[in-house]
C-alpha cells in the first residue's frame, strides 16, 4: 500500500493541474483572455511572463528532485517589462498630484 | 435536501474509513491511525473535487479574477496567477519526487516580489484615481430645483429643503 505522503502528493499535484486547466478554461470561455492585451505594454508584459513561466517549469521538468533558480537574465527581463508597464500610470499619477493646488493636499 | 454531494461525501469517507479498518492487517493502534489518516485524506479529496466540479460547471463565479475594479483585465492580475500556478505546481512536483519540502530558493521569493509588487503598486495607482484635487463624479449644483416625485396616485411630492 502506498505510504500517506505519496498519496497525498500526488493527490495535491492533480488538484493543481487540475485547478490550472479549468481555471484556464473557463477565463478562455468567459473571453477574459483577449481583453488582457489591449496595448503593447500589455503584450510585453504577457510575453516576458509566459517567456519566464515556461523556462522555469522546463527546468523543473528536467531536474525535478530540487527547486531550481530562477536565472538573473529572467528576473531582469521581468523586471524590465514590469517597470515599462508601470512608468506611464506612475507618471501621470505624478502629474496629477501635481496639478492639486496646495491648499487642497492634506498635510 | 440542500446540498446532496455533501452527503455523498459523508457517506463515501465513512466507507472508505470502514474497508480500511476492516481489510488492513495489524494491531487495534495501528488500524486506528490509518483509518484516520485514509478518512481525513479522502474528504480533502473529495472536497477539492467538490470545489472543481463548481468551478467547472459555473457554480463558483471566476469571471472576476482578472477583472480591474472599475471594469477591463488586468495583466498584472494575470501575472501572479500564472507565477502562483507554476511555481506552486514545481513545488509539488519536487514533493513527488523526493518526499521532502524543498528549500525555497531566493530567486523564486524574487520572482513572486516582483510580480506581487507589479500588481500592489498598480492597485496603489487605481486607488490614487481619487484624489483630492479629482473628483470622479460631477457633483449637482445647489441652484437645481429638488426633485419631484410622483406617488402612484398621481400626487406630486417635493423633498424637504434642508
Amino acid at each position: 500500500m502506498p505510504s500517506l505522503l505519496t498519496i497525498a502528493s500526488y493527490s495535491t499535484l492533480a488538484f493543481l493541474i487540475t485547478l490550472f486547466a479549468i481555471v484556464a478554461w473557463r477565463l478562455a470561455r468567459l473571453h477574459t483572455f483577449r481583453a488582457l492585451l489591449p496595448g503593447a505594454r500589455s503584450r510585453l508584459v504577457a510575453i516576458s511572463t509566459l517567456i519566464v513561466a515556461i523556462a522555469y517549469s522546463v527546468q523543473v521538468l528536467r531536474n525535478p528532485n530540487s527547486l531550481p533558480d530562477v536565472s538573473k537574465t529572467l528576473l531582469a527581463l521581468l523586471a524590465v517589462s514590469n517597470a515599462i508597464y508601470l512608468a506611464p500610470e506612475i507618471s501621470s499619477l505624478f502629474s496629477r498630484i501635481a496639478k492639486i493646488p496646495d491648499s487642497r493636499r492634506s498635510p | 435536501m440542500k446540498h446532496p454531494e455533501f452527503v455523498a461525501v459523508v457517506v463515501l469517507v465513512i466507507a472508505t474509513m470502514f474497508v480500511i479498518a476492516v481489510f488492513i492487517n495489524g494491531d487495534a493502534d495501528k488500524k486506528i491511525k490509518l483509518t484516520f489518516d485514509y478518512g481525513l485524506l479522502t474528504i480533502l479529496f473529495l472536497f477539492a473535487f467538490l470545489i472543481l466540479a463548481a468551478i467547472a460547471s459555473g457554480k463558483i463565479d471566476i469571471g472576476t479574477l482578472l477583472s480591474e475594479s472599475g471594469g477591463g483585465a488586468s495583466i498584472s492580475r494575470f501575472q501572479l496567477l500564472i507565477f502562483t500556478f507554476v511555481i506552486s505546481i514545481s513545488f509539488f512536483l519536487v514533493v513527488v519526487h523526493t518526499d521532502t519540502l524543498p528549500n525555497v530558493p531566493a530567486t523564486v521569493l524574487t520572482l513572486l516580489g516582483i510580480s506581487a509588487g507589479t500588481y500592489g503598486l498598480s492597485k496603489g495607482i487605481q486607488a490614487a484615481g481619487n484624489l483630492p484635487g479629482k473628483s470622479p463624479t460631477p457633483t449637482t449644483p445647489s441652484t437645481l430645483p429638488p426633485a419631484t416625485t410622483t406617488s402612484t396616485t398621481g400626487n406630486t411630492a417635493t423633498p424637504p429643503q434642508q
